[in-house]
């Protein structure tokens, strides 16, 4: 019978620890932040991050502090958003794609060929369209506190360089885990696979893919070029980050931090927009002194796969409205 | 008395009948998933050589997968199949054992509960993400934890329950 009661004991543990936990979180005095990406520490999210912590200290007087931890550590990158909700962690600054796992309206910007170019994007993300994909992140639980670059995207491969369109087909190339990615790079006659950040250079080195794709800044930074010497110069997104935090967390915290925060989020997007450009333009000299066989396929056939991959997708009304505000903000 | 008695042992009988369906649904279940996962992945690696790209097989090999090792996790503490250091163990006299087992069960039986209460966040936002290619919400991985965990815990207490004697070593040998 003891032995029971003990046993039943146990088991209810868990459930009752809970509560005492949270109030001494509450006591303590400055208020930890802790900040998770998947990109290496010279890489512009850190910076950008960097740059949040450094205002957030800055204007809170102390109040808040905020830790950075780069290249993955904190779990890939779906794993991180899942900590905001869990309360595990507090921000995330995670490409577009992931996100868009959580908030299906983001999908839109997973999208090939979306932005005409970097200006088109800034001009998207911080005019109306950023706005109502704010709302649609707030019913879902997030607050996106920024929008970042992560860079404009090319074809890496390890043996065949590619010089045209045709030169993709049957190639296996590692996309994000992203829907509308995968479809992309099917559209284009390879064949997609989806695999986590943290394996791509293992399955290139192996053979497991034949190739990937990347923005100059992490091309270089995360020494693919060693394992796929093969870059084509195709720009075939522009992807977006997003800077993200809990919609409860933020909503929990004092009237004036919540402010300093969200202020900081918008700072640092900017911040780390000019660092990625500048990162994206300058690296392309440096990957040519290392001996990588830089091509440049005509762009024209890859438009066309994702102009009609753009007819067959099923989009959802609101993601058309959305998709219609992007492409008439193209032509200001 | 002897009617208490009665019903104890028809509560147990109940009891075993009840643990002896959920063995056999657990078990069918396994086979199903393990099946299904070596028909996903070889699909998969054939589709290869002929240039199909079929991302689902892998996601849906995965998914299988962790519905397997959780189910199964269960089924193997039934075996007994569990690593475990036991040198110490059996060094000690069988009095001791007995509470060393017992400690050691808690210590198991606050784990299992402590990840079953876990999960149950992981399942709320599993409501919201959705799997990169089939777009299945989450849950339907996370709710393997709940499930499986909750099954290994009965196990691990019915094995507790089950006095060592050299019946059951011949069982646990048993093809």
């Amino acid at each position: 019978m003891a032995v029971t009661l003990l046993l039943v004991g146990v088991v209810l543990l868990p459930w009752l620890q809970l509560s005492s936990k949270t109030t001494e979180e509450a006591r303590s005095e400055t208020l930890v932040l802790r900040a998770g990406h998947s990109s290496n520490p010279d890489e512009p999210y850190h910076a950008g991050l960097l740059e949040f912590a450094r205002i957030v200290e800055e204007r809170s007087e102390g109040r808040v502090r905020v830790e950075v931890y780069p290249s993955g550590q904190l779990g890939s990158e779906r794993m991180m958003i899942e900590g905001l909700l869990l309360g595990t962690l507090d921000i995330v600054v995670a490409a577009n794609g992931s996100a868009s796992s959580f908030v299906p309206e983001l999908g839109v910007l997973d999208l090939p060929f979306l932005f005409e170019d970097r200006e088109h994007m800034y001009r998207v993300l911080d005019g109306p369209v950023g706005e109502t994909l704010r709302g649609h992140a707030r019913e879902r639980g997030f607050r996106i506190l920024g929008y970042l670059d992560a860079g404009v995207r090319h074809i890496m491969t390890r043996s065949r360089p590619l010089e045209r369109f045709e030169d993709l087909r049957g190639l296996k190339i590692r996309t994000m885990p992203v829907p509308r990615h995968l479809e992309a790079f099917d559209a284009f006659g390879a064949q997609a696979l989806a695999l986590n950040y943290g394996e791509v250079y293992g399955s290139l080195q192996t053979g497991l893919i034949d190739g990937a794709e990347a923005a100059n800044t992490n091309f270089t930074r995360k020494n693919f070029h060693e394992v796929a010497p093969n870059w084509a110069q195709v720009g075939w997104i522009i992807l977006v980050a997003n800077m993200m935090m809990s919609e409860a967390a933020l909503q929990a915290m004092p009237e004036d931090l919540h402010r300093i925060i969200v202020d900081a989020g918008a700072r640092a997007a900017q911040h780390e927009r000019v660092l990625y450009r500048e990162s994206d333009e300058a690296l392309l000299d440096r990957i040519r002194e290392i001996g990588v066989n830089v091509t440049y396929p005509d762009p024209a056939p890859f438009r066309r796969a994702a102009e009609r991959l753009y007819q067959s997708q099923d989009l959802a009304p609101r993601e058309r409205a959305l998709l219609r505000s992007i492409r008439s903000a193209a032509d200001l | 008395m002897n009617s208490t008695r009665f019903s104890l042992s028809s509560a147990a009988a109940m009891l075993s009948t009840l643990t002896g369906l959920i063995r056999r649904i657990v078990s069918f279940l396994v086979l199903l998933f393990f099946g299904y996962m070596l028909v996903a992945v070889l699909v998969q690696v054939v589709g290869r050589y002929f240039a199909v790209s079929i991302d689902w097989a892998a996601e849906s090999a995965t998914l299988a997968q962790i519905w397997m090792v959780l189910l199964a996790a269960g089924l193997a503490m039934r075996e007994q199949l569990h690593v475990r250091v036991e040198v110490l163990l059996h060094a000690m006299p069988r009095g001791v054992q007995r509470w060393v087992n017992l400690i050691v069960l808690m210590t198991c039986l606050w784990f299992l509960s402590l990840a079953v209460r876990g999960s149950i966040d992981l399942i709320a936002v599993g409501a919201v993400e959705t799997s990169p290619v089939l777009r299945l919400p989450m849950w339907v991985a996370y709710l393997s934890l709940p499930l499986g965990l909750g099954y290994f815990a009965l196990e691990l207490v019915l094995v507790f329950l089950q006095p060592p004697s050299p019946a059951r070593q011949s069982e646990s040998t048993r093809p």
